[in-house]
């Protein structure tokens, strides 16, 4: 069933690519992808290209995908190994939810991040506190992992 | 007598303390005096004894004390000199000669009344007699005078004096009877109040005609001293006494005398106005090797603590028990029909146990015994009395214990085997939340039960409390986390869960009207699946599981306060608490039988817990009533088949809810309706709300041209799906049941295929139930979904 729905998925991805995202089978395996996400226009990210991995859970679509950003990235709920906090990637998880409508999450999540619920509390403290500085850093960081 | 008020807290003033300890260790001293001196000089002045019965019946009182016509004559138990009646002291050495003849009073010299006494069994008389016997008792029919007896007046000095004086009646002054026997001595002061008789509800005061009596026999606790001397024990001894309903309990603590070489028993109480210890030789009935012994082992005794080394304390204390009726018992213990070396061997093995062999522990028994109340004048016969000795009974409730904690590591097993096979919100959704917290509540109060009992029985503390742990690890942790996951699972889904049960179909369109902006937001949720419409926020299991376990320490609490109020209860009223209480219990799977109605649901728990539970906790109640048991259980083996016949009846209705549904036992017109997730669709339902894709692509499908079938994607799996949809757009109220049989044969068979939600979302019904073992939530639109 899963493989069936990751096929079905890719086929979708295919015919309407979302347009700001891209994303595909690393080889043969299709458990395991890889999708890239441009930096959001009105973003600091803008302009930076950002490689995700994705790997499929035996039991997708009742788990969830396990998404980490390969990119170094200066985001609040984003931390260094990549992981992402994210809701629906953890318990608010929906089967009807799909890899497009996950990586359009990721992508206002560069927009708008939330730090009420961070990952790396020092960046969402300078989020809130100093947010020229925070668009800086984030710029700075875009320009130097993401172009 | 100074007639100052008495202080309002505590003890008095230092400097009126060193005058009553002074007095009180010159009083004590008199007494140690008295209690040394020969048989022949009697009581002495020893507090309480100073007037004899005699002088009662003659009406006179302390003022004359001491009396001329006693001073040369040599003591003997007569009502002339003793405190016992005659006819008491009679009945006494009846007692004590039950077995063979140990005493013969002096007046008594007619043997003709009489039986001559005959030996009960071959063997020795017990050597140790700890343990608590049970048995009956009966008022003899004999009235005498209550003696007056007055605490010292040294001790007015402290607050409770007044209060006691009143309620022993100490203003109250013995009636003069000028026809008494000892008419010929010094004028009766003329006293012209009559007597007041003491309240009836002093403590000891037992005023029932016969009941229950419950004797325990203690060593004494020091160490440090001689236990015996010669044939002569020292015994505590706690008498309690009960009216056969129970209604009061009067409960006398004695000290006295066990002669091992004839099973005889003497004892008496003390208090500020009795000091009935230092008479014990004195009450041996007669002088001889019983006085001897007795004499030495209390002189003993006595001067075992030095004067000056008495605390304060002490005086308050005896002042407290000066409320209490005195009592003196004579006690006959039935010989055994071991021999001497036998029984010491047996004790020997009970003090230290080793293991070694040894004959039948025989049991502790009273064949007769007397309790006499001077200054309350009660006369009460103890009949046949029996129980173990104090080693084996504990042993006996160690062996309960024992089967109670495997009792209990068996539930935790059952509940074990349980969680891992439910571990998933749909299969935990259909569980029954009070079920689990009925048993949770029988644990619960168990171990609270078991470890008071651990601070009861001090010899038993580590088993009680080894069990009290293990019931309270099998409520607290098991069955509460348990409990806490089946809540968690239901609270998911209970905003929806009664009106979807009671809804019915979801087409249904007085119902859909009735719930306006649910379809609503069903609706619009429908198209914009990334917004959850949760109707409310789902709890975590942390603010769960702190909301239950203040429910269930609060009902704890309240079931020990209750549980301890009921143990005071008479007989019949406890019982029916106890009835009441054990059925409700052991009703644990109504519940389940109710919810499985409710939900519609077969299965719930596993059939090993539901039978091994349900066997488990029928154990305790079957040995409580069937077996002679150490907590004296009355039996009562209709109460165990009634329960038995409860439980295998609620297990029955569980087996057939499984065999042939649910709800076989109900007429189909009281059943509510639960949620049916394979409706036929009608296409008056597409225009209702129904958010399809290809809404389009309906074509027609056979000849009748009345099914049409409609294409569109199941959002789980995202492959196609065809469903049938009857067409029926004329027709207004939508119901399926209008259409013919025929049509809908065949239609059955492809609703299993889908499933529809009451949020109005189709899916595969392989891929919704797939979903559903992990969350009871509509993938669409995230609104809670019934269970299967």
């Amino acid at each position: 069933m899963s493989l069936k729905r990751i096929n079905k998925e890719l086929s979708d991805l295919g015919r309407d690519p979302p347009s700001q995202c891209s994303a595909g089978p690393v080889g043969d395996d299709l458990y395991h992808w890889q999708a890239s996400i441009m930096g959001p226009p009105d973003s600091p990210y803008a302009g930076g290209v950002f490689f995700l991995t994705i790997h499929f859970p035996t039991d997708y679509p009742f788990k969830p995908p396990k998404i980490q950003f390969q990119t170094k990235i200066y985001h609040p709920n984003i931390n260094s190994n990549g992981n992402i906090c994210l809701d629906i990637l953890k318990d608010q998880w929906s089967p009807a939810l799909t890899i497009s409508k996950v990586l359009l999450s990721i992508c206002s999540l560069l927009t708008d991040a939330n730090p009420d619920d961070p990952l790396v509390p020092e960046i969402a403290h300078v989020y809130k506190t100093d947010r020229p500085k925070y668009e800086a850093t984030a710029r700075e960081w875009t320009k130097k992992f993401a172009i | 007598m100074s007639s100052s008020p008495p202080a309002d807290s505590g003890y008095p003033p230092v400097s009126d303390r060193r005058k009553i300890m002074s007095q009180f260790r010159d009083e004590l001293q008199e007494s140690r005096n008295a209690l040394a001196a020969s048989y022949s000089a009697g009581y002495g002045n020893l507090t309480g004894f100073k007037l004899s019965y005699g002088d009662l019946v003659a009406g006179r009182n302390l003022s004359g004390w001491p009396f001329a016509d006693r001073k040369d004559l040599p003591f003997q138990e007569n009502q002339k000199y003793s405190i016992l009646p005659d006819s008491v002291s009679r009945r006494a050495a009846e007692v004590w000669n039950t077995e063979e003849e140990v005493v013969k009073l002096p007046g008594d010299d007619s043997t003709e009344t009489t039986t001559p006494p005959t030996r009960l069994h071959t063997g020795a008389f017990h050597q140790n007699v700890t343990g608590t016997i049970r048995g009956s008792f009966h008022r003899r029919d004999i009235s005498v005078l209550p003696i007056q007896m007055e605490v010292p007046a040294y001790y007015d000095k402290l607050k409770e004096y007044r209060q006691i004086r009143n309620e022993i009646g100490y203003a109250a002054e013995v009636n003069a009877d000028s026809s008494s026997p000892f008419a010929d001595n010094s004028p009766i002061s003329a006293s012209d109040s009559s007597q007041i008789p003491p309240p009836i509800n002093r403590p000891g005061n037992v005023t029932a005609d016969e009941g229950t009596a419950r004797i325990g026999f203690s060593n004494w606790g020091d160490p440090s001293v001689a236990e015996t001397a010669g044939d002569a024990t020292a015994i505590d001894i706690a008498i309690k006494l009960n009216d056969p309903g129970e209604h009061t309990e009067d409960q006398v603590i004695m000290s006295g005398v066990y002669h091992r070489d004839t099973g005889n028993v003497v004892a008496a109480t003390r208090s500020a106005k009795f000091a009935g210890l230092y008479a014990i030789p004195q009450l041996n009935l007669a002088a001889g090797k019983h006085f001897n012994s007795s004499r030495e082992l209390y002189v003993q005794r006595m001067n075992q603590t030095a004067l000056e080394d008495l605390e304060f304390g002490l005086v308050d204390q005896l002042l407290e028990d000066s409320a209490n009726c005195e009592y003196i018992a004579y006690m006959h213990v039935e010989s055994t029909d071991l021999d001497l070396s036998d029984l010491q061997q047996i004790d020997d093995e009970l003090a230290n146990p080793v293991g070694r062999p040894h004959r039948p522990v025989p049991k502790l028994k009273i064949t007769s015994g007397l309790l006499y109340s001077p200054d309350c004048g009660i006369v009460l016969d103890l009949d046949v009395a029996e129980g173990p000795r104090g080693e084996v009974f504990t042993k006996s409730i160690q062996h309960v214990i024992m089967g109670a904690a495997i009792l209990i590591l068996a539930q935790i097993w059952l509940f074990i085997n349980q969680m891992n096979a439910t571990n998933t919100p749909s299969t935990l959704s259909r569980l029954a939340f009070w079920t689990i917290a009925t048993i949770n509540m029988a644990d619960g109060a168990f171990s609270m039960i078991a470890l008071l009992c651990s601070m009861i029985f001090k010899d038993l503390y580590l088993q009680f409390v080894v069990c009290a742990f293990l019931a309270f690890t099998c409520s607290s942790i098991y069955e509460m986390k348990y409990n806490i996951m089946v809540y968690a699972a239901q609270a998911n889904e209970r905003p929806i869960t009664w009106r979807t049960a009671l809804q019915g179909t979801p087409v249904d369109d007085q119902n859909a009207a009735a719930e306006g902006e649910d379809t609503e937001a069903a609706t619009t949720a429908a198209e914009t699946p990334a917004e959850p419409t949760v109707p409310s926020p789902p709890l975590d299991e942390q603010s769960i599981a702190a909301q239950l376990y203040t429910r269930y320490f609060f009902g704890m609490l309240l079931f020990l306060f209750f549980g301890l109020n009921v143990t005071m209860w008479p007989t019949k009223q406890r019982m029916i608490f106890e009835y009441i209480i054990l059925t409700v219990f052991n009703s644990y799977w109504l519940p389940q039988i109710y919810r499985n109605v409710i939900r519609g649901s077969r299965k719930s728990f596993l059939w090993q817990f539901m039978i091994g539970t349900s066997i488990l906790r029928v154990i305790p109640v079957a040995y409580a009533f069937l077996f002679p048991n150490p907590f004296y259980h009355h039996n009562d083996y209709k109460f165990v088949i009634f329960l038995t016949l409860w439980l295998s009846f609620q297990l029955l209705i569980l087996f057939l809810q499984e065999l042939l549904g649910p709800r076989f036992f109900l007429p189909e017109k009281y059943l509510p309706k639960t949620y049916n997730y394979h409706p036929l669709l009608t296409k008056g339902d597409l225009e209702n709300g129904y958010n399809f894709e290809s809404f389009d692509s309906i074509d027609s499908d056979g000849p009748t041209g009345s099914t049409l079938r409609c294409k569109l994607d199941c959002a789980i799996c995202m492959q196609s799906m065809k469903i049938p949809v009857i067409d029926n757009t004329g027709d207004g109220d939508g119901n399926e049941n209008s259409h013919s049989l025929a049509s809908n044969a065949i239609n059955l068979m492809a609703t299993r295929g889908y499933m529809v939600t009451p949020c109005r979302h189709i899916f595969h019904t392989e891929c919704l139930e797939g979903w559903m073992k992990y969350k009871l939530q509509c993938p669409v639109c995230r609104n809670s979904l019934p269970p299967l």
